[in-house]
């Protein structure tokens, strides 16, 4: 056995989860539990910083790795976490009775999310793949609505499901080249062609969690028809965790295959133009923000693309930050829709006059998706682009940068009826003081990591050193 | 001969000594105390407090905001008189932070170096006296002037007040240019907030935007001359700059009088300086901003528009003086701008009524008077007076304010009059009086002794004597409009009526006298404007403000062509009685015209003269129309090309970024029935995209 202690970050959110657990069926009050549960996702976030540094294996040799990458990755999965919480105080959107059951699922998924970083074996890999979607697709079924509830849950299991046998498929044929399941003795073996496909298809099974193009078609339905706090789950903390597990599979066939690379600039343009060009359509501010994870994914593939410690940093780097950005987004989404309907774009109108403070929240996401400075957005997208131009990769800039100009549109669509267009409805919306706080913690990360990009940076840098091993 | 003519005569010739003596040199740089660093960020304490004053409400309606700034201010100044003390001469070098730091390859001109830290020479420590210590004592006098706006306008007010004060500090400490830079868009920021403080009056808005784009113009120029340095020389260190051995060399080569030798772009570096210099310093044709300026509280006025921020362009010549050495026409197209400024502005000085912008006009002919200085090669005297004129320019502009707070706003001068017979106004007089004689340059005063050493400069300057003839001239235009104001207002009958600050029925208005704050700056600037003259008698060859150039950047090492007379005799000599007798002929003539005889406030002499309603005094008094020639000449122009640009914008621009905007929108809408909702759809999708991508890769092994 390796040392224990190395787990802590992930055994604190076990053991909120299980905190959670035991307090909904001692009979304790839904507040009790949510209470519980932002303490113990705090915890987390704290343990995730404190062992940021740590390195080692805490279990048999081999199967499990915690260093810079892992740690690094942890740290943006628990903030996301802590964040979600801290909105799902009412947690309007669910179900009445599974209210105090919800953060549950929310700390095993996430659990589920941090072993898969560390994951350094394909069945330890499965495992961690398939805790973390079980949560997930819980939580996507808990709706108010009966119908909404079980067309989300249907839909996300069924392709869950699917891209799970893809994946396994992949890793069998992994096996069947290498002839051994741990990824260090693989990425040590010769490229076959057997091996790319079998990294192919492990990898289209994790395309589906990142809702890279053509395997987003999930995420517009699903986010539509979850609860609210379950589509900021799935939304931030999720694709971190599908980052990490990318960057670990598409390492195993050394740097840069030439098919390997080519499949990824193909998904990385095509995720980026299908993502930007259909969400301009979208009325519903949910489908709006699935639309925009789709192209964002694309964005993120610019810097794997690289194959290169530059590229796998960007990437990392804008995973980390697009957990705040995106949050702002849904923050919005989770107190407007508090009635559990989901807010289209015109229901803003005049949110500036009915709450500032919402306002300003949407205004530092949707600047942060659109990547204006000072916010963090603009810090990622420069640091990818920068990347890609190393790799002597224009034209992708060329393409990625047309792709931002179009996405301006919609997100500035979308300022412009919070900011301008006079309200409807005049009466203030009250806003609870830990959504509140959610909401200063969320601006002041965009914001901290927009001017101040130098720290994260160097950490995403170290991270992908250990991936890469340069 | 008697005793003080001895003194005088003794001294024109120590002068004269002095100037063929030269001899200066660079000295080397040292790394120096960190104490040293703390003075120009106190300031930033101040506006820290102010912050926290604003925040907390209980704090807000208390005058800690003010107490605050006086007393960082007062310790920053402290601090300076500690480094002056402890100087001796030396230039020191004080890193606080590292702060840009750019390479690109090895070698000289790879690396762009600009860290937060301090060039500290006696030009320095010269400046920052005066920037401190004048900023404590009008930042005491505030406290007074300010009391009816206690609340958030009051922290507003203390907040730019010490924001102000720290990018003075930064433009006159730094040891880099970019630094400079910074501290030179800072006071120019704050001046902007601070004129345009009464922001709910129409013409203070005004004034502050004019004021901001007026110096943008000179800014630009500045800009351009920084980025040049580093082409040039690689470097924006002003240790490593004077020491640039190209820039040493071209100096030899210009004081040999070869400038052939020297690059164009070497030597535009120099003029491109001197547009920033213009416009942050008030200069012809970018004085205009300074006269509206006055729209701010008289405070700002006092310590930006007249004491500290309009010499930063005297502060930069002198600092870039080696740089300005190697140019062939930047040292005399300066002496000629400030000539043409001094007395363009005296002129316009003359005819107005409203005594705020008489000292604002004057405060730009002064300024003329130091550039002409700079041009003629005396930066000693330039600097002198840059140092005189802040004591009496402050002392004069917090009397007017004095007078402006007791009387409602009251700023035209036919409308008060006898201060000096009215209760509580001695001190104001008394103060208003030296100040007066100073800016005249009445014999014995500060005034009277920088502006010679100025003067004579000119005379035996080789090719500048028609500068000395013309200074010569607005010396006296100087001296009449100063006691014009001063017989004026401050003597003569008891009579006035309150400004349009006052409500209520006129025949209620009392005036009120300064209170105890007002008085205690204005008696001790008073005596400080008195015991100015009194450094020219101390610390060596050119008096102490001599020595103090002596060991810094700005000094000229005189060689053996400056020699000329006037009247026969050598000019450091004969200016004294020639500028003496000059400006008791102005004060003369003022009095003449608007004490003698004099019944009541509105009417007096000068009325009865034909001059005064005639043509020219009617374009002196509409300040020769230069506002209403740059409205046609530029804003017109430029507002017709806006509509053009805004028709070709509306019309052509926004139709073809239409047709561009529709495309996508199409494409959304043929995406969408793809995303019919329906599952098998999605899975064959996806499965489709799993077989292409398969497909690729069996293609590329």
């Amino acid at each position: 056995m390796g040392n224990l202690e190395l787990f802590i970050p992930e055994a604190t959110i076990l053991a909120g989860a299980i905190l959670v657990f035991t307090i909904s069926v001692m009979g304790g009050s839904q507040r009790a539990g949510w209470i519980a549960s932002v303490v113990m996702a705090a915890a987390g976030v704290a343990m995730s910083i404190v062992y940021v540094y740590a390195d080692g294996e805490p279990f048999f040799p081999g199967i499990y790795r915690v260093d810079a990458f892992s740690q690094l990755l942890k740290v943006g999965i628990t903030v996301g976490l802590l964040l979600t919480v801290l909105v799902s105080g009412r947690a309007e959107s669910f179900r009445a009775r599974t209210r105090a059951d919800m953060p549950m699922f929310m700390f095993f998924a996430a659990t589920g999310m941090m072993m898969l970083v560390s994951a350094t074996e394909l069945l330890t890999l499965y495992v961690a793949l398939e805790l973390s979607a079980y949560g997930l697709y819980i939580l996507a079924v808990l709706h108010t609505s009966q119908r909404e509830g079980a067309e989300a849950g249907a839909k996300y299991v069924l392709f869950g499901a699917a891209s799970s046998a893809m994946t396994l498929y992949g890793v069998s044929l992994i096996y069947a080249a290498a002839t051994t399941t741990y990824l260090s003795e693989i990425a040590q073996q010769p490229v076959t062609p057997l091996m790319v496909v079998g990294v192919l298809l492990a990898l289209t099974g994790v395309f589906f969690k990142l809702a890279v193009f053509p395997f987003h078609a999930w995420a517009p339905d699903v986010y539509e028809a979850s609860p609210h706090q379950a589509a900021t789950f799935i939304g931030t903390a999720s694709k971190v965790a599908a980052i990490g597990i990318i960057i670990r599979l598409m390492f195993l066939v050394g740097q840069g295959h030439a098919a390997l690379t080519n499949v990824f600039l193909i998904l990385c343009v095509a995720s980026m133009t299908v993502g930007n060009l259909a969400a301009i359509v979208q009325r519903d501010l949910k489908r709006l923000l699935a639309y925009s994870t789709v192209a964002h994914a694309g964005y993120i593939m610019i810097g794997l693309a690289c194959f290169s410690t530059a590229g796998v940093a960007s990437a990392i780097f804008y995973g980390l930050l697009y957990v705040p950005v995106v949050f702002c987004a849904f923050l919005v989404v989770c107190v407007l829709g508090s009635d559990g309907r989901n807010p289209s774009k015109a229901s803003l109108a005049g949110l500036y006059r009915r709450s500032p403070l919402l306002a300003f929240t949407l205004l530092v996401g949707m600047f942060g998706l659109a990547g204006i400075p000072p916010t963090a957005g603009f810090a990622g997208k420069w640091f990818l682009f920068s990347a890609a131009i190393e790799s002597d990769l224009f034209w992708l800039v060329l393409v990625g940068a047309l792709n931002a100009t179009v996405s301006l549109y919609y997100y500035l669509l979308v300022i412009k009826e919070a900011y301008l267009t006079p309200p409807v409805d005049e009466r203030p919306i009250a806003v609870s003081f830990a959504t509140t706080v959610a909401a200063w913690l969320g601006i002041a990360l965009v914001l901290f990591v927009g001017f101040y990009p130098g720290p994260l940076w160097v950490l995403a840098e170290s991270a992908a050193r250990a991936i890469t091993g340069e | 001969m008697s005793g003080i003519e001895r003194v005088i005569q003794t001294i024109g010739e120590t002068v004269v000594v002095g100037a063929q003596h030269g001899g200066g040199h660079l000295a080397t740089v040292e790394p120096g105390p960190t104490w040293m660093a703390l003075a120009p960020f106190l300031p930033l304490v101040g506006v820290v407090i102010c912050l926290i004053c604003a925040l907390v409400p209980r704090l807000r309606t208390s005058k800690l905001p003010a107490w605050g700034t006086v007393a960082s201010l007062a310790v920053a100044f402290g601090l300076i008189l500690a480094t002056w003390l402890s100087l001796d001469g030396r230039t020191l070098n004080v890193h606080a932070w590292e702060w840009i730091n750019l390479s690109w390859g090895d070698g000289p001109g790879r690396a762009l170096i600009a860290n937060f830290a301090f060039h500290i020479d006696s030009l320095t420590v010269l400046w920052m006296l005066f920037v401190t210590g004048l900023g404590a004592l009008i930042a005491l006098y505030a406290v007074e002037y300010m009391e009816h706006d206690v609340g958030l306008g009051y922290c507003r007010f203390f907040a730019g007040f010490s924001l102000f004060v720290f990018s003075m500090s930064c433009l006159v400490m730094a040891d880099n240019l970019l630094l400079m830079y910074l501290g030179w868009e800072g006071v120019g920021f704050c001046s902007y907030l601070l004129i345009g403080y009464f922001y709910k009056k129409p013409s203070a808005v005004a004034a502050a935007k004019k004021a901001f784009i007026v110096n943008r113009i000179g800014d630009l120029g500045l800009a351009l001359g920084i980025m040049l340095i580093f082409v040039q020389f690689g470097t924006l260190e002003y240790g490593e700059l004077f020491a640039n051995e190209r820039l040493l060399h071209y100096k030899d080569l210009a004081l040999a009088g070869d400038f052939a030798q020297i690059p164009f772009n070497v030597q535009l570096i120099a003029l491109l300086l001197m547009v920033g210099a213009f416009g942050k310093s008030a200069q012809f044709p970018l004085y205009v901003w300074l006269p509206d300026a006055m729209e701010g509280p008289t405070p700002v006025s006092a310590l930006i528009h007249a004491a500290t921020m309009v010499t930063a362009g005297v502060f930069l010549i002198a600092r870039m003086f080696p740089i300005f050495l190697v140019s062939e026409h930047a040292l005399p197209t300066v002496a000629w701008i400030g000539t043409i400024t001094a007395l363009l502005a005296a002129t316009i000085g003359m005819a107005q009524f409203d005594i705020k912008r008489i000292m604002a006009y004057s405060t730009v002919s002064q300024l003329g008077y130091m550039f002409a200085g700079l041009g003629v090669l005396t930066s000693v005297g330039a600097a002198f007076h840059v140092f005189t004129h802040a004591f009496f320019k402050a002392t004069l502009f917090l009397c007017c304010g004095a007078v402006m707070h007791g009387f409602a706003g009251q700023l035209d001068l036919r409308k008060v009059s006898g201060l000096r017979s009215q209760k509580g106004w001695m001190i104001v007089t008394l103060a208003m009086l030296i100040a007066c004689l100073n800016l005249s340059g009445f014999p014995l005063t500060g005034g009277f002794f920088s502006k010679d050493m100025i003067l004579a400069e000119a005379f035996v300057t080789p090719g500048f004597r028609v500068i000395g003839w013309i200074l010569l001239l607005t010396a006296g235009l100087t001296a009449y409009y100063t006691f014009r104001v001063f017989f004026r207002v401050f003597v003569g009958p008891v009579d006035y009526e309150p400004g349009d600050e006052h409500h209520g029925e006129p025949g209620s208005f009392h005036p009120h006298p300064p209170g105890w704050a007002v008085n205690l700056v204005l008696a001790i600037l008073g005596v400080g404007s008195l015991l100015v003259a009194g450094v020219y008698f101390v610390g060596g060859e050119h008096g102490w403000v001599g020595s103090m150039i002596h060991d810094s950047s700005a000094h000229y090492q005189a060689d053996g062509t400056h020699a000329g007379t006037l009247f026969g005799q050598d000019p450091h000599t004969i200016m004294y009685y020639v500028s003496a007798a000059i400006g008791l002929a102005g004060i003369a003539i003022a009095w003449w015209l608007h004490y003698a005889g004099r019944t009541e406030a509105a009417t007096c002499r000068a009325d009865r003269l034909a001059f005064t309603g005639s043509r020219v005094a009617r374009w002196a008094r509409d300040k020769w129309y230069v506002d209403e020639f740059y409205d046609f000449l530029f804003r017109r122009p430029l507002w017709l090309l806006g509509q053009v640009f805004y028709f070709i914008d509306r019309w052509f621009v926004d139709g073809l970024v239409n047709v561009f905007g529709i495309l996508p929108r199409l494409t959304g809408w043929a995406v969408r029935p793809s995303q019919s909702g329906l599952l098998h759809g999605y899975a064959l999708g996806t499965i489709g995209g799993t077989a292409v991508l398969l497909l690729i890769v069996w293609l590329v092994t």
